[in-house]
Parts: C-alpha cells; structure tokens; sequence
C-alpha cells in the first residue's frame, strides 16, 4: 500500500534513529524522491537510506536485553515475518564506517535480510569488508559494495545522489546532496570545516563545493555543533599543541604517554605527525581496535611509516618496539573514557601488568565534558594508581584539554566553525540537526538557528517524523512511532575469561518504548517495559530464532513532553 | 579435517598462530612473513592456495587482536563520541 504522506512531489526525509530524546544512538535516515510526470501525471518515487547505525548504548533500551539494538527499517527493506515495505530502498549511501553510521548492516544481513547497493568510498567500503570478516559473517551472495567518491554523481530512480568531501575523524568520509527535478536537499553526514589533517592532502571538506550548492532547499546537519572545552577545531593546531608537549623541556627524558579514542585515526596521525618532527619515535599501545585503525590506515593509502620514515612506528610487543626507550618515544594508547579494554587502563586497574608505565610518566589525555564524567575519568584512575604508591609514582602528571587548551578531540563541527564556516557558506534555506545527542541540545541549537537567521523548522523532527521539502517550504508532514530491532547474542570467553559478543542468536522487532520522546523515563513507559519482559519471560519468541512479527506502526496524535 | 575450516576460519587461525608462535605481535610482520607462519602450520597442511590479497592480512591480524585483547568492541568508546 503506497503511503499518503508523500504524495506530492518533493523530497521527503525521515530520520530513523539519531533523534532520540537523550544519547546518541543510531544514524540513519530514510529519503524519498517523489516526482509527477508533467504531461501522465504519472507519480514516481525513489527511497535511499543514508547510513544504517547501530544505537551506541543498547543497555539503555528497554532495560538492556539485547546486545545489539538498530533501527527497524520495516518500511523500505524487506524483513522476514513483517509486512512487505511501502516503498523498499534502492540504495544505501554511507557517510563514514562508524560503528553509529553503519553496523546494522551487520545486524541485518544476519537476519537475513537481501540489501540494496551500498555505496561508500573505498575506505569506507574496505572497512566494511574488514568488518564481515573480522565477525566471520559470510557476505551475502548478491550484495553489492559499490565505491563512490567525492565529486561523483549516481542516479537512482528519479534521484541524483552527489558526493561531497566531509572531514571526520577518519578518511573517507562524505556528505551527500540529494535532487530531483523539483527541489534538494543537502545531508552533512559527520564533518566539520577543518581542512588541516595530517591525513588530509585535499580529501577533506570544501566551503567551495558547498558554496557552489547555495540555496540548497534543505540541510540536515549530523552531529554538528558540538560545544566541548578544549577542542581544537583545527587538526594542525592541534598537532602544534601536542608538538609543544615532546618538546617540553620539563618533559624531557621523562615517557610521553597520549591517550586517545581508539577509532580516533584523524588524532593518530596528527600525534604521529607531532611526534615525527619532534623526533620521537612512537610506540602504538592501544588495544585490539586501536591497532586495527592504524593498519586500516596503512592499507587505504595512508602509510604513515612511509611518511614519516625517520622515526620508527611500532606495535607495543614487537621487536622493533623492544629496542626503543621508553624515553625517546612517544607511546600512544587509549583509556580516555577508562574504557575496560584499553591496556592502559588495564596497568592502572593493576589488571595486566603488561603495559610499560614509568613512574615520571606525562600523560596527555584531553577528556572533557559531560561524556567524560559518566564514564570513569582516566584521572581517577591514575589517582587511584598514584596513591598505591605515591613515593615513586607523585611525579607522574596529566595534561588535560582544560589545562592545555587545543588538545581536546572531535570529528564534529564545532559552535565556532560551524556557524562561521559551514552554514554560510551552504546558506541553506531550512536546516535541522539531527543526531546531536538529545532534543534539548538540538533544541536549543534551533533556536541559535533562527537567532542567527537561517531557516529552521518550528518543531525538532524526532525519529519516525517526516519532512517534506518543497519549492514552496519545509514542513513536517507525518510523526510516526519508530521501531527497533533488538537483537540476541551468544557469548564466548576471550582470553582471559572475560564475555564477549559472538553469533546474533535471535531478533525481534521493539516498540519505540518511548526513547524518542522522552517518555521512557515516566512511569508508563517503564510499566510498559514491564508488561513487555513478562512477556518476554513467557517465551515468545525471544530465544527462537523467530521475530515478534509486531509492527503496527501507529500516528502520534499528541507526542508527550517532559517539561523540556 | 580440512573440511571444517577454510583460510577466511580467521579466528581459527590466529588461535592457532598463536600458539604455535605466542606474543608474536602480527602487526609488526610483514605479509609475506605471516604467509610463511601461515603455511609452517599443521593444520595448513593439504590446504588449497593461501590468499595473497593485503586485506585478507589485515583481517586476520584483526582476528589475531581479538585473540589478544578479547572482545568485541562494546568496552571501547562508542564512535558516536569521536
């Protein structure tokens, strides 16, 4: 049954997971071209998906029973034991290969589902690849991986989909203008207007290209402006800063510790670069995801040996790595966030006695904000360490982004350069956020929107709303519930005994449980999370294999606030 | 028993890489030195023609890390953050 709610022509966009009340969860959004036939009156249409994320905290839905939680795309992809979709995909574009942007792909070709192309440059294709085997899910016979670059045109259906260089926190990335023969719309995927990476030689944004797409009809900015202290919104500033750092004088002859994200492959470099001209040789200490990045780097043009061949680069354990002091180098790793698998954090925690650490150790860790504070702050932690010992260790310092100003990490736009540099220069004629974090913050960044004098919508489009984009406007035409699909793993014992994710052993398609409105933190919603475990608890379905096979996806007549 | 695994059996693989050549770090290997490991290995023994592609290198020192560290990615930062 074709849907009513585009049937005029234009473009309609449907975020389908980014906006969510609070967190970040999963990036993806549902586009359709509808165009009418001039002289037929013929109406066509054309649906795309950008990127298909996975929600980054699946504890937080409901109550945590699923070890992978993504959007339910029950509306353009064909899912077994659920409706046959209205208007099914014809192609999925993918921005970068963040986990929050691209794996429930995996989750879905694990349910069995047939995907429509997938388009993304090489990097990110290549990751994709290095994904399906790392999880040993056998690529389905049939699914195309296509390579788009910027600077590239396809067309699909009645719609032409243009790719834009974006700057990220990782190569490959890219931004998207969607057009028919009626109106356009401009999709900013992850970026900010840097164009300083050590990574960069050209592949980054380009104020030019959006210049050249002013008066866009429409934009939506993903996970633009970021407001965190610290930040360096210029990669090469940031290089300086960390240079500064190795050259210290009060540093020398003491080990250089920098902490990082471990996917954070734009910093890597960066410091690499720092390190290069300071004439220290560096020593990768970060963990198995860590490790992967920088090889990822390797193998996507981006041989940073190569580059810098007057300084050794090597793995922690290794026989080059055995030969450096831990002086003459700098040693980059994780634990910023005091994630549990970072060697580093490990040493501190007294887990794995592996990871070398000095007792006049400097560790650079720019952790800043409100992320940092829910999580364990690797200050804490060395604290912790410091006091086991503090006649040897009361030397040991930090450098944070609040005490070294630039330091601070983000592939985002910024406040700053995103009202400077990148709304200018597109000078779209409606923008909206998407995927910031929560309705408040993208609230309030609407309204900068309309204090500043750039279009913006007059309600934030959350999950499962419609956009519709005209000649004549924007105006949100549909709220509908979004679902989710919750998926079931299998454990299996790492090396040290620890659980870890192995097979998707069930699925089953979710109610919203109110995580896009805000409701789930109300009584009814957790009485609803309640009724739905019994449920569960009676067997239906979960532990099967089999879906729930519950989509009635419903209008939201009145979408309940919270006193925002 | 070479029905049961094939060369893309990456965890198989770097288990067995690992022990037969413990704490050998494959990230500082070259590929056609891990190709040699691959091969000195029993169970590579009747074996059709190992991959010679660079991301099938990749992939099982991807594999290898996991046997390592442990773990899927869930202990990492969420991407969303970077």
């Amino acid at each position: 049954m074709a849907s009513t709610k585009n049937s005029e022509p234009g473009l309609y966009w449907t975020p389908k997971g980014g906006n969510n009340h609070e967190a970040m969860f999963a990036s993806c959004h549902n586009y359709t071209s509808v165009t009418k036939d001039k002289e037929t009156g013929k109406v066509s249409k054309t649906t795309i998906l950008i990127d298909m994320g996975q929600n980054e905290d699946p504890k937080d839905f409901a109550d945590g029973v699923y070890q992978k939680v993504v959007p339910a795309l029950t509306d353009c992809l064909a899912i077994p034991g659920q409706p046959e979709p209205e208007e099914p995909a014809a192609a999925i574009f993918l921005t970068h290969s963040h986990s929050d942007h691209i794996d429930a792909i995996f989750e879905y070709v694990q349910m069995g589902v047939e995907l429509p192309p997938i388009y993304g440059t090489e990097y990110t294709i290549n990751a994709l690849r290095a994904e399906f085997i790392k999880r040993q899910i056998p690529v389905p016979e049939g699914l195309e991986m296509k390579t788009v670059e910027a600077g590239d045109t396809i067309e699909i259906g009645n719609m032409k989909v243009e790719a834009l260089a974006a700057s990220h926190s990782i190569p490959g990335c890219l931004s998207f203008k969607l057009s028919n023969e009626e109106v356009s719309a401009f999709h900013s995927g992850d970026t900010k207007s840097d164009q300083t990476s050590s990574l960069g030689d050209g592949r980054g944004v380009s104020l030019d290209a959006y210049r050249a797409m002013e008066g866009v009809d429409f934009a939506v900015w993903d996970g633009a402006m970021a407001n965190r202290s610290g930040h360096s919104t210029s990669e090469a500033g940031a290089k300086e800063e960390y240079k500064k750092i190795f050259e210290d004088k009060a540093n020398e002859g003491k080990q250089i510790i920098v902490a990082m994200p471990a996917a954070h492959s734009q910093r890597l470099a960066s410091v690499i670069a720092a390190a290069a001209e300071a004439g220290k040789h560096v020593i990768i200490n970060g963990g198995a995801t860590m490790e992967i990045n920088y090889v990822a780097l390797g193998d996507n043009g981006y041989d940073l040996q190569e580059k810098y061949p007057d300084i050794t680069i090597a793995t922690a354990g290794s026989d080059e790595a055995q030969k450096i002091k831990p002086e003459d180098c700098i040693t980059i790793t994780t634990g910023i966030y005091g994630e549990k698998n970072s060697p580093f954090v490990k040493k501190l925690q007294g887990l794995d006695d592996s990871f070398v650490l000095r007792d006049d150790a400097v560790i650079v860790s720019p952790a800043v904000g409100k992320a940092v504070s829910e999580r364990e702050k690797i200050e804490d932690l060395l604290d912790g360490y410091i006091e086991k010992d503090p006649d040897h260790r009361s030397g040991m310092k930090i450098i944070t982004a609040e005490t070294v100003k630039g330091i601070g990490s983000s592939g985002h736009a910024q406040h700053d350069d995103f009202f400077q540099d990148l709304l200018p220069a597109l000078k779209a004629k409606v923008n909206v956020p998407t995927h910031v974090g929560s309705a408040k913050k993208a609230e309030r960044f609407m309204q900068e929107l309309r204090d500043a004098g750039y279009g913006t919508l007059s309600e934030y489009p959350r999950n499962g709303y419609t956009v519709q984009v005209t000649k004549q406007g924007c105006q949100i035409v549909a709220k509908e519930e979004v679902k989710w699909i919750g998926a079931k793993y299998s454990k299996k014992k790492d090396k040290d005994g620890n659980d870890v994710l192995d097979k998707q052993l069930s699925w089953s398609v979710e109610d919203d449980h109110g995580f896009s409105t805000g409701d789930f933190r109300q009584d009814n919603a957790r009485k609803k999370i309640k009724e739905w475990q019994q449920k569960n608890s009676q067997g239906n379905n979960q532990d099967k294999g089999n879906n729930q096979n519950n989509v009635n996806s419903s209008i939201i007549k009145d979408i309940k606030r919270d006193g925002r | 028993m070479a029905d049961e695994y094939d060369w893309f059996s990456l965890d198989f693989w770097a288990e067995e890489l690992e022990k037969k050549y413990p704490s050998t770090n494959l990230f500082s290997l070259s590929d056609q030195k891990l190709s040699e490991m691959l091969l000195s290995l029993e169970a590579a023994k009747g074996m059709s023609a190992l991959p010679t592609k660079k991301s099938y290198f990749s992939a099982l020192r991807s594999a290898w890390t996991v046997v390592q560290y442990g773990g899927d990615d869930s202990k990492d930062i969420p991407d969303a953050y970077i």
